[in-house]
């Protein structure tokens, strides 16, 4: 479930403007909303890998709702999605042209479905120079039970700018990968009132522009405090980036120790 | 879930029905076999028709002796059949894979299903496809917590074709053999996917394999016969390369008289004088006259040599004409149908691909190498014993023979 952004601003307003600190416009909010997003997408990466270890030790537990790598690896849903990759021929390639961006590949899946039986299968994702090693040996060359690919980029029209390709042997009929996506950047959109207030136009309203987190519900205590950081530095308060800053080490703390 | 997925109907007689229920055309029915459908053409006058590893029939009432051939159009998907044309609802629809009996659903010789895509699935689960082994590998092997955290899939694919390889030459069962007749050239070309042999024989008119035994010493097939001029030089052709002639050996051996090696001498005195010589030619055949007979050579069923240079198996004259059978080993990667494995030797092959991966990694620590070293070798004499069928019921017969006393 995604973090409401209104909810997000008016912690973060009522907490700065506690004692009369300051205040962050809400052009200022978002901007600085996609950037701790951002950073907080960016952490789960690392702090996965971290708590991994616990699992290759074996010293992992095995509760239901206390398995750290566990919650990290959960909190990628909203990012997590299956995308259909499209073939060009001219480039030989595979490519995404649909909505977002990707940020990784995930696991890569080849149908071959002009065959019988179809094949489904599971694709290794090398470097370019395992892929001409592993072509070069009979014994691993490519099949349709177990193809390779890897990654360039290409020039795709209409497109201008090079990007990313994926190339496969042997070519499938269809690629779908299962990719994480980047973050959308959050929008506090509003309208101006009779006072000239900022009245805030609800996610989904009509004409509005407005974007929720897509960071899980368990991340709306990080982003306040992450986001108070930048605030203190924005009205040149230490004391918030101070509070903040020991807020946010506290979380990273307790999930990594 | 049971291993087994297929009905007994499906595995005994190769056939699955269906009732159509559809009103519309494209219809569909998907078939479960453990073999998968080989489709070339739904006609019969197309040439492709013959790829099919199956036919289709329908029956308006399912009733034995009702079934015709179905011969409208109709595809095959991923195992999915797919009717172009609407069936009457309720039409009963069997697919039955060929069969060398041709099935119980055609009614004319030419309807039958005659072939033997059955019968090449009988007795399957004897062994595990490779694919199948590779895949639970990857599940039971590789991941967090576990001895392998992470191994490339080409890694695992590799070794795994590696230990199969080993485990063909000395630990699973040959199965690979040819019947063959010898021609009067003497020589058989060598299977495609030979690696060595395991025995040679030839088959008497009982059925009872005579075993034949290689030359040795006897002779042996140059693998190069370049032609000399008188000075005893190679001569070469415009190219620069040797010009190479035929082997006199070979053509001495294939004339020879194989009595005269095997002791068989007595069948006139020709031969008798020819093995004391008495002709006085150069050498002799006296084969082990000074020492008795020599139990290598003093056989009758013949011999066979490997001659490397024209890939071919030569035989000696006394063989001409005979049917022999040639029992060889295979590496089990030849053809996608040979790889699988023997469940009994499945413990075995995990064991060999953990032990070859770690083995091959940087940095792993050396007693756990060992172990998995000690582990594969056990699993692997395990597997060799096991695939070795040592039944004692068996063994105690033998030995019955053997005028011994065994408890058992």
């Amino acid at each position: 479930m995604a973090v409401s952004v209104n909810t997000v601003y008016q912690t973060v307003l009522y907490i700065i403007n506690k004692e009369q600190r300051g205040y962050i416009t809400p052009s200022e909010f978002s901007s600085l909303a996609t950037q701790v997003q951002s950073e907080i997408f960016m952490t789960y990466f690392p702090d996965g890998n971290q708590v991994n270890r616990l699992n290759q030790n074996n010293t992992q537990n095995n509760t239901e709702f206390f398995d750290m790598f566990k919650d990290i690896s959960y909190k990628l849903y909203p990012f997590e999605k299956e995308a259909a990759f499209s073939y060009d021929a001219t480039s030989d390639g595979f490519y995404y042209n649909g909505v977002g961006t990707i940020y990784k590949l995930g696991e890569i899946i080849s149908t071959y479905n002009t065959l019988n039986p179809t094949y489904n299968s599971i694709t290794q994702l090398t470097s370019k120079s395992d892929y001409s090693e592993i072509t070069r040996s009979k014994l691993t060359s490519p099949t349709y039970s177990y193809p390779i690919a890897y990654t360039t980029n290409a020039i795709i029209a209409p497109a201008t700018l090079s990007q990313l390709l994926i190339k496969v042997s042997p070519t499938p009929n269809i690629l779908n990968i299962n990719c994480l996506f980047e973050p959308s950047s959050p929008v506090w959109d509003f309208t101006v009132g009779a006072l000239g207030q900022f009245i805030f136009n609800p996610v989904g309203g009509a004409g509005s522009n407005s974007t929720d987190f897509e960071l899980d519900i368990s991340e709306k205590n990080n982003l306040v405090t992450n986001i108070l950081k930048y605030c203190g530095i924005i009205i040149n308060d230490p004391t918030v980036i101070q509070v903040a800053e020991q807020e946010s080490q506290q979380a990273s703390n307790n999930v990594k120790s | 879930m049971g291993l087994i997925t297929e009905t007994n109907q499906q595995y005994y007689q190769g056939a699955q029905g269906f009732l159509s229920n559809q009103v519309a055309a494209g219809e569909s029915f998907s078939t479960t076999f453990d073999t998968d459908l080989v489709f070339g053409d739904w006609n019969p006058a197309n040439a492709d028709y013959g790829l099919n590893n199956f036919k289709l029939y329908t029956s308006a009432n399912g009733f034995p002796g009702t079934y015709a051939e179905y011969l409208l159009a109709y595809t095959v998907v991923n195992n999915t059949i797919t009717f172009t044309a609407a069936l009457p609802v309720g039409t009963f629809v069997a697919v039955q894979l060929k069969i060398l009996n041709g099935g119980q659903y055609g009614q004319t010789q030419i309807e039958k299903a005659f072939g033997d895509t059955v019968e090449e699935n009988y007795g399957s689960y004897e062994y595990i496809k490779l694919t199948d082994a590779i895949d639970n590998f990857m599940v039971g092997y590789v991941g967090d917590g576990k001895l392998l955290q992470k191994a490339k899939k080409s890694d695992v694919l590799f070794f795994a074709k590696r230990s199969l390889q080993e485990f063909s030459y000395d630990t699973l069962k040959s199965i690979h053999s040819q019947e063959l007749t010898i021609p009067e050239s003497l020589s058989v070309i060598i299977p495609q996917d030979y690696v060595n042999y395991v025995r040679v024989s030839w088959i008497d008119q009982l059925g009872v394999k005579r075993i034949i035994y290689p030359t040795n010493n006897l002779t042996t097939s140059p693998y190069s016969t370049p032609i000399q001029d008188t000075e005893g030089m190679p001569t070469q052709d415009n190219f620069g390369e040797n010009i190479e002639g035929t082997s006199i050996t070979e053509e001495r051996w294939k004339k020879a008289n194989d009595n005269l090696l095997n002791g068989q001498f007595a069948n006139n005195i020709d031969e008798l004088m020819y093995f004391q010589n008495a002709y006085g030619f150069e050498g002799s055949w006296n084969w082990g006259r000074q020492y008795g007979l020599d139990p290598q050579l003093s056989q009758v069923n013949g011999w066979f040599n490997i001659n490397e240079r024209d890939g071919l198996m030569s035989f000696s004259s006394n063989l001409a004409g005979k049917l022999i059978v040639l029992e060889y080993i295979s590496d089990g990667l030849g053809y996608d149908l040979d790889t699988k494995v023997p469940k009994l030797a499945e413990d075995a092959l995990y064991a060999s691909i953990l032990y070859s991966i770690v083995s091959t990694r940087s940095g792993q620590q050396e007693y756990l190498v060992q172990r998995l070293q000690k582990d594969r070798r056990a699993k692997l004499r395990n597997a060799k014993i096991r695939l070795s069928n040592i039944k004692l019921d068996e063994i105690v017969q033998v030995m019955r023979g053997k005028s011994k006393w065994i408890k058992h």
